[in-house]
């Protein structure tokens, strides 16, 4: 009911979300299917209490480097810098898994008041030993790889271990969150995996996507896979994951890029 | 698909845009040469860029990273 009234109100100048209105303006998202799944995407989101426990969300909207650069949580703060051959459309932001990556100009240490959580929507089925987000001081990070070996996905939270969790595919929304010093889980598609690993601190480090952030001194494990959303923020809980989860598969079904 | 470049060409690439908003990235593939790929090649719309056209593409070797897991 409210997604057929978004088109009627804009027209009045009005209805959209504050918050989405500001990014589909910085982010110059013109195509009112694309205005209106952020829009959807910033109010569920809310209504799920995730909202103000994330502080980058990239919806990959818009089909050029400088849209998929803006966070949609605040388009002043951790705009994307693209380095090396990334491909952008329509389906979000696609690795050359030789070079292509791109820097969230994030730091955990310096943002993070509750532990982490970071995540990747990845629409190509591949088993790949690459990650897809991260950052490493040289002893501990967090880093993602959607399917980084024939035993599937791998994590890494605010530590020096990693949780490998068996996965079937790639596709979808792979999660990783560290709730405390002792804790740590995977969340594949809202599934959770939990697994007991002690922390050993924030990275201090940008978090890259497309590969990992080796110390500041290199990107390394570059991925080729296509994603279509990523986020960093605090500590989620079951519930909320579950409900980011049904969130981001929602905005991908109304984008037509859903896997 | 990369192109190999010299260092003197990596030097002048670091730190340069091959459009608007994107930067070159050239890295050391397994036999320490430095490459760019074919994508930034492709796209590149700078004037001060546009040799990187006349270059031969070739396949990649990739660097071999140390494991992170063991």
């Amino acid at each position: 009911m409210y997604r057929k009234l978004i088109p009627f109100f804009r027209e009045l100048g009005g209805g959209l979300d504050a918050d989405a209105s500001d990014f589909i303006t910085v982010a110059n998202i013109t195509d009112a299917t694309q205005q209106d799944a952020i829009n959807q995407l910033v109010l569920d989101l809310k209504s799920y209490s995730i909202w103000s426990k994330l502080e980058a969300i990239y919806p990959y909207v818009g089909g050029n480097a400088t849209s998929h650069s803006y966070n949609l949580k605040d388009t002043s703060a951790f705009q994307i810098t693209w380095s090396g051959g990334v491909t952008h459309d329509s389906n979000g932001i696609t690795g050359n898994g030789t070079n292509a990556y791109g820097n969230t100009n994030f730091v955990d240490s310096a943002y993070l008041t509750d532990f982490i959580s970071f995540g990747a929507y990845s629409r190509t089925d591949s088993t790949s030993a690459v990650f897809d987000m991260g950052s490493t001081n040289g002893s501990y990070g967090n880093i993602l790889g959607c399917k980084f070996s024939v035993n599937g996905a791998y994590a890494v939270a605010m530590d020096g271990g990693t949780q490998r969790q068996v996965t079937a595919s790639s596709l979808g929304l792979f999660s990783a969150n560290r709730s405390d010093a002792s804790n740590r889980a995977f969340y594949i598609n809202g599934t959770e995996y939990t697994y007991a690993n002690p922390s050993v601190g924030y990275s201090g480090k940008n978090m890259y996507i497309l590969a990992r952030n080796n110390n500041d001194s290199t990107a390394d494990f570059y991925s080729a896979r296509n994603l279509a959303f990523q986020f960093i923020g605090n500590s989620l809980t079951t519930t909320e994951h579950a409900n980011l989860n049904t969130a981001i598969q929602a905005f991908q079904t109304t984008l037509s890029r859903n896997v | 698909m990369v192109a190999i470049i010299t260092t003197e060409q990596k030097n002048l690439l670091v730190g340069m845009k091959y459009d608007n908003f994107q930067y070159f990235n050239p890295i050391q593939d397994l036999n320490g040469n430095w490459v760019i790929s074919q994508e930034e090649i492709n796209n590149c719309i700078m004037n001060d860029c546009m040799w990187v056209k006349d270059l031969t593409l070739s396949t990649f070797n990739p660097p071999i990273y140390e494991d992170p897991f063991i």
